[in-house]
């Protein structure tokens, strides 16, 4: 029998939620949030390359026309750097985030569909990794594939080491919706198993996936800005973790009162106004999903 | 059981992964510094209290045995110093500021939450809720180092970093005690201020389902006074399902740690790992995620057995 996958690409009902997510101020807020910050990616492939050169003339200027942020200790653009290094950084959270969301879907529907000796020792590794600090643990994994550290393998890891709680959550659901009326009544009617998870139980849990796959980006964003931010990896320029880390490194604390500050400022800035532009985004996507908390 | 299972993670790590650390030192002894081989293959053994020369399953049961001794190895990078000894000074810092950051956190968000859930829709409840969801969200090294430049570079209220003045000695001196509180008064703040936030809203959403009960309802027609129904009726329980999210975010602020430490040069077991990470020393490494692993676990225990005090329907018969 084939799989009716127009359940899980639904188009009408997608531009259905789109209309109601505009309807939303929060929605339209984290809608234009991240737009601006795909702008900036797209601008990423645009940046001269001198801005992000060595210049010993330009060292620690002011801001001006030419150069908005001003530049760092080595003559080099802020703001060139700022919209370069965003590529690297959202590529990364968002691959990493969906790797969290595949592996913690994948494992949580296993477990709860299968249930037996199966469920108990996913769960139990989940359990394990839940209440382990597993920060450190994506730092030594990282750390030992220093040589072939590309952001893919360091998406891949962050996933193995965080998929624990979004692996709960949906085998939680999972197992309240297994028991429902329309699963039961299309187990009865032979339908397949694989129709059963994408067709019939996969779609409840997508809003919830979608939810929590933009809490996944600012999470994966945060460690892997950290990850750079502690001076782990290898130093290309790509990346506002490395801002961060020349920044404290360079003494710009030290000048804290000159406009060297901006060198630190911009990518905290960054940060903060892409887990605000997340966050308004989910609260919108909320109120899309559940018609009870719409304004009318 | 679970600490056998992390330490088979580690374990795995060091010994098994590709691009592990014992092959790449082994490869490091061999090639670049010309030792033959069996002299290398002793040497890294000894350093990662692993005997490479027995099979397998051995080398693991034998590297159990060993770190339930507290043989985790030597230091790679200052030759001769035990992995064990590195930690036990690191150790009590961290466990210091995180017990002391956990204790005001949870308690400062439970009040705070239980303030919103009484006076819903007011000033409180609406920031709360702004702050919970903004500051939480943003990573704890962010808010330290704003902490840092702002409380103790500009206006010079907090040391710069450190765990007490290095001019003092230590010991058990009125003197050293107030030194080593104040040097832990900006980290403990940064573990505050990025988990109260979080505290208080689960907090507020427990106590308005509280609130809902008949039992609370009943109390009050009984004419008790209200101080002993917040507190005994309406706090007790709705602090019981946070119990279950405290035993969690525990390794949370372990593994965050790394950061604040860093940040503040505080000697605990988060410098300690970032240090020996930038270095590539990995038996430190490995004793660290050991130790941060196991000592998660013991914490786990501790609230566990804290949890069944608080709710009598845990409590065994």
């Amino acid at each position: 029998m084939e799989l009716n996958f127009s359940r899980i690409v639904d188009v009408k009902g997608f531009f259905e939620s789109v209309r109601l997510l505009i309807k939303s101020r929060r929605g339209v807020a984290g809608l234009s949030i991240i737009t601006f910050f795909t702008c900036m990616v797209m601008a990423s492939f645009f940046v001269p390359q001198h801005l992000l050169q060595y210049n010993a003339n330009k060292i620690w200027l002011p801001p001006s026309l030419e150069h908005p942020l001003g530049t760092d200790f080595a003559g080099r653009d802020i703001l060139a750097q700022i919209v370069y290094g965003s590529r690297s950084v959202l590529s990364s959270s968002f691959l990493a985030a969906f790797f969290i969301i595949l592996m913690g879907t994948f494992i949580g529907i296993l477990s709860g569909f299968k249930g037996g000796s199966l469920d108990a020792i996913l769960m139990f590794i989940a359990d394990t990794l839940m209440t382990i600090p597993t920060y450190p643990l994506f730092l030594i994994m990282a750390a030992n594939l220093k040589a072939s550290l590309d952001i893919f393998t360091l998406s891949l890891i962050l996933a193995v080491t965080s998929w624990a709680g979004l692996a709960r959550a949906v085998r939680s659901q999972v197992m309240s919706i297994k028991s429902r009326e329309f699963v039961e009544a299309s187990k009865v009617l032979g339908l397949p198993t694989l129709h059963i998870i994408f067709g019939e139980i996969l779609p409840m849990i997508r809003p919830y996936l979608i939810v929590n796959f933009l809490y996944s980006t600012i999470y994966s964003m945060n460690g892997f800005v950290g990850f750079f931010f502690l001076g782990l990896a290898a130093l290309d320029m790509s990346n506002w973790g490395v801002m961060l880390n020349l920044a404290m490194g360079r003494g710009v604390l030290m000048l804290a009162r000159s406009w060297a500050i901006l060198y630190f400022f911009a990518p905290v800035l960054m940060i903060l106004l892409l887990t605000l532009g997340m966050i308004f985004l989910s609260s919108g996507l909320e109120t899309v999903f559940n018609p009870r908390l719409r304004e009318e | 059981m679970a600490i056998l299972l992390s330490t088979s993670i580690t374990f795995f790590l060091v010994r098994l992964m590709p691009g592990n650390p014992i092959s790449s030192l082994l490869y490091q002894y061999i090639v670049e510094f010309r030792l033959p081989p069996d002299k290398a293959t002793e040497i890294v053994s000894a350093l990662f209290a692993i005997d490479l020369n027995e099979p397998l399953w051995s080398q693991y049961l034998k590297y159990i045995y060993n770190v339930l001794r507290g043989n985790l190895g030597f230091s790679y990078t200052s030759y001769g110093t035990p992995v064990i000894t590195m930690i036990a000074y690191a150790l009590p810092w961290t466990i210091f500021i995180v017990s002391i950051s956990i204790i005001l956190s949870f308690s400062t968000g439970i009040l705070l939450g239980m303030i919103a859930a009484y006076k819903r829709g007011g000033l409180l409840d609406n920031s709360l809720s702004l702050y919970a969801s903004v500051v939480a969200s943003l990573p704890s090294y962010v808010i330290g180092v704003l902490l840092l430049i702002f409380l103790s570079y500009n206006l010079g209220i907090f040391p710069r970093g450190g765990c007490y003045d290095p001019r003092i000695q230590p010991g058990f001196t009125l003197e050293f005690i107030s030194s080593v509180l104040y040097h832990a008064c900006l980290p403990v703040l940064s573990y505050t201020i990025t988990n109260m936030g979080s505290w208080a809203l689960t907090m507020k959403n427990s106590t308005i389902s509280v609130l809902g009960e008949d039992y609370v309802l009943a109390a009050e027609a009984r004419g008790l006074k209200k101080r002993r129904i917040i507190i005994s009726y309406v706090g007790r329980t709705a602090i019981l399902p946070l119990f279950t999210s405290l035993m969690i975010s525990i390794g949370a602020m372990f593994g965050g740690s790394i950061f604040i430490e860093t940040i503040f040069l505080y000697r605990g077991m988060g410098y300690l790992l970032s240090r020996s990470l930038s270095v590539f020393d990995y038996p430190v490494l490995q004793g660290c995620l050991n130790i941060v692993i196991i000592s998660t676990i013991v914490a786990n225990f501790i609230a566990d057995i804290l949890y069944s005090k608080i709710d009598p329907r845990v409590r065994r018969e």
